[in-house]
């Protein structure tokens, strides 16, 4: 059967977005197709919006539509405590565990690392944070899997000299998964087992 | 655990099988090619989810068929448990456990412990066949001990990675050992004390089964020297870090990893001589068969629960009174077992159950 083909080209659209395969692609084109014309004009416009006015913080590398992100800037958050994460997902994660101190997103994947040269790693901006003298204690809450937990020791090692604390998730973590998707109620139980390293 | 009802359908050319059998031993009897691997195959993969002789599910489907099924009930610690495996072409595999949709690693599964006649190879082959004899034991004891290895693996690809790339930055090469070392320590710690505990359990079993008096003797047998005598967790990881310091030069040439639990050994001797190389076919094959023994034993003093054991002919491998006393040992244990045998002349005590298979039929002999 030949599909009409604007019809064609939007489920082809939504089958490369990830965890999307060809059945549900169909189904959320054709559910699109029945909503009324403002409201997915208002979808199409968000979806722009969204990837034209958000960008990394210059300071942490969360995702933001200002600079410095409203993280960094926020007066009540503990400026003392800053948690390193693999990827902007894992801010989102970490937030819903009630977390209250400051970020440093690495944006990047942490295969990188295969050709042995974990210097590629953009430490630059967690250097100027600690740098600014506030820093105490720095948590590393990069991926339990082996490339995040060789990740963690590199930077571990790079800001030793600055005699601040550092810590690393420690427990209820499922090794090799993700922190994306470890519940809250685990990852709020592995920031309070955080050990010393 | 007992098995107590065994249900088959459309498994290889096992067609339609329903039996009780015993709660010892049961003999599966028959001619070649009718079925009787094919039956502890089943068992094996109602238990495993994964067959010791293919890794493709559709071999095991009945020539013109979409679907088999496995159904059992079974003791466990005074409980009947039903499992059940379903297989169909379209959706792959379904394991049920008392009814509930549950996956291979459920407290309530089934254990298994499967001798083949290729485990002679555990005896004469290389060494990677002994360190994963060790390493499945150790995995089924302990969930930890799973993990390391897990680790391990990935850790020492990386590492091997980096020596083959050359340029890597000193500061990485020095994480990745130490996470490499922190993940071998508990690997070689678990396989020593292993050894030790199986050395006590063969030795033994192996005169009980033979009917002789040699001495067994098992030595693990490390990649790098140690200068204890007693390895403990330090003096272990001091050694390791030892060795991969020394060999720095070469594994950087060589592009590998050379030292570590994925080079170690396990040597088995016979009145001193290294069973690899010095022993008779016959003591190899007896030496194979008493290391399965010892693996039914280990795991259940460790988990406390006996496994079935399922032996694939191993009667076509020993002598007649290693037969006799095998068996005897066999009816003597408190573990359900299955064996398959070309001949029927085997002397069985009058508890055992014995199935005659045909064309994929089984028929109990009354
Ligand atoms: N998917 C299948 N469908 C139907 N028959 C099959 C299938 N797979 C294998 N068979 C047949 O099952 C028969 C019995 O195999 P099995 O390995 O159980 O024999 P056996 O009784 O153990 O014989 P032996 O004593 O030679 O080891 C073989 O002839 C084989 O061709
Ligand atoms: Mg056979
Ligand atoms: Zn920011």
């Amino acid at each position: 059967m030949r599909l009409a083909r604007p019809l064609e080209k939007l489920i082809r659209e939504l089958e490369k977005l990830p965890g999307i395969g060809p059945k549900s692609a169909q189904r959320l084109a054709l559910h699109i197709l029945r909503q009324p014309a403002v409201e997915v004009r208002e979808l199409a416009r968000a979806l722009v919006e969204a990837r034209e006015k958000t960008f990394p913080c210059s300071r942490c590398g969360n995702l933001t539509e200002i600079d410095p992100c409203w993280i960094c800037t926020d007066p009540q958050r503990d400026e003392s405590i800053i948690c390193v994460v693999e990827q902007a997902s894992d801010v989102m994660a970490v937030e819903r565990a009630n977390y209250q101190g400051k970020y440093y997103v690495l944006n990047q994947n942490p295969r990188l690392m295969d050709s042995g040269s974990l210097e590629e790693l953009n430490l630059q901006g967690l250097l100027n944070f600690i740098k600014g003298g506030r820093v105490q204690e720095i948590i590393l809450a990069t991926n339990p899997t082996i490339d995040g937990e060789l990740t963690a020791r590199y930077i571990a090692r790079v800001v030793k000299s600055f005699g601040v604390r550092i810590t690393r998730l420690a427990h209820g973590l499922p090794v090799g998964g993700d922190l994306e998707y470890t519940d809250e109620l685990t990852l709020r139980r592995a920031l309070e087992g955080r050990r010393e390293i | 655990m007992r098995l107590e009802l065994i249900q088959i359908n459309n498994f290889r050319n096992l067609e339609q099988v329903t039996i009780r059998p015993a709660a010892g031993i049961n003999l599966l009897v028959g001619k070649n090619a009718q079925g009787k691997t094919n039956f502890l195959e089943a068992l094996y993969v109602l238990a495993h989810g994964t067959s010791f002789r293919t890794v493709r599910d559709s071999d095991l489907v009945c020539d013109q068929k979409d679907t088999y099924e496995i159904k059992v009930v079974y003791q466990k610690e005074g409980r009947l448990v039903q499992s059940t495996l379903h297989y169909a072409s379209t959706k792959g595999k379904v394991l049920r456990i008392n009814n509930k949709r549950s996956t291979f690693s459920h407290p309530d599964r089934l254990r298994m412990v499967l001798f083949t006649p290729d485990d002679l190879y555990i005896v004469k082959g290389s060494p990677h066949l002994r360190r994963s004899f060790l390493d499945l034991i150790l995995c089924q004891v302990s969930n930890e001990y799973a993990q390391y290895l897990n680790n391990y693996s990935k850790i020492l690809k990386k590492r091997n990675l980096f020596l083959k790339t050359k340029h890597v930055n000193q500061e990485v090469e020095f994480l990745t050992r130490d996470m490499l070392i922190e993940n071998a320590v508990p690997l070689i710690m678990g396989r020593i004390n292993l050894v030790e505990w199986l050395e006590k359990e063969i030795h033994s079993l192996y005169r009980k089964i033979t009917g002789g008096n040699s001495k067994i003797k098992l030595r693990y047998a490390l990649s790098f020297t140690i200068n204890k005598d007693r390895a403990s967790r330090e003096s272990v990881s001091a050694a390791l870090r030892q060795a991969l310091d020394e060999k720095q030069e070469s594994e950087m040439r060589r592009g590998t990893t050379l030292v570590g639990p994925h080079r170690d050994d396990l040597n088995i001797y016979i009145d001193d001589r290294n069973a690899r190389t010095h022993a008779s076919q016959g003591e190899q094959r007896s030496l194979a068969v008493v290391l399965k023994a010892a693996e039914m034993t280990t795991i259940k003093n460790i988990r406390g629960i006996a496994p079935i054991f399922l032996l694939d002919e191993v009667m076509a491998e020993l002598d007649q009174t290693r037969r006799t006393l095998l068996l005897e040992h066999l009816s003597s244990s408190d573990s359900q077992s299955f064996l398959t045998t070309v001949e029927r002349d085997v002397i069985v005590t009058k508890q055992a159950g014995v199935f005659n298979v045909t064309n994929g039929k089984l028929f109990e002999e009354a």
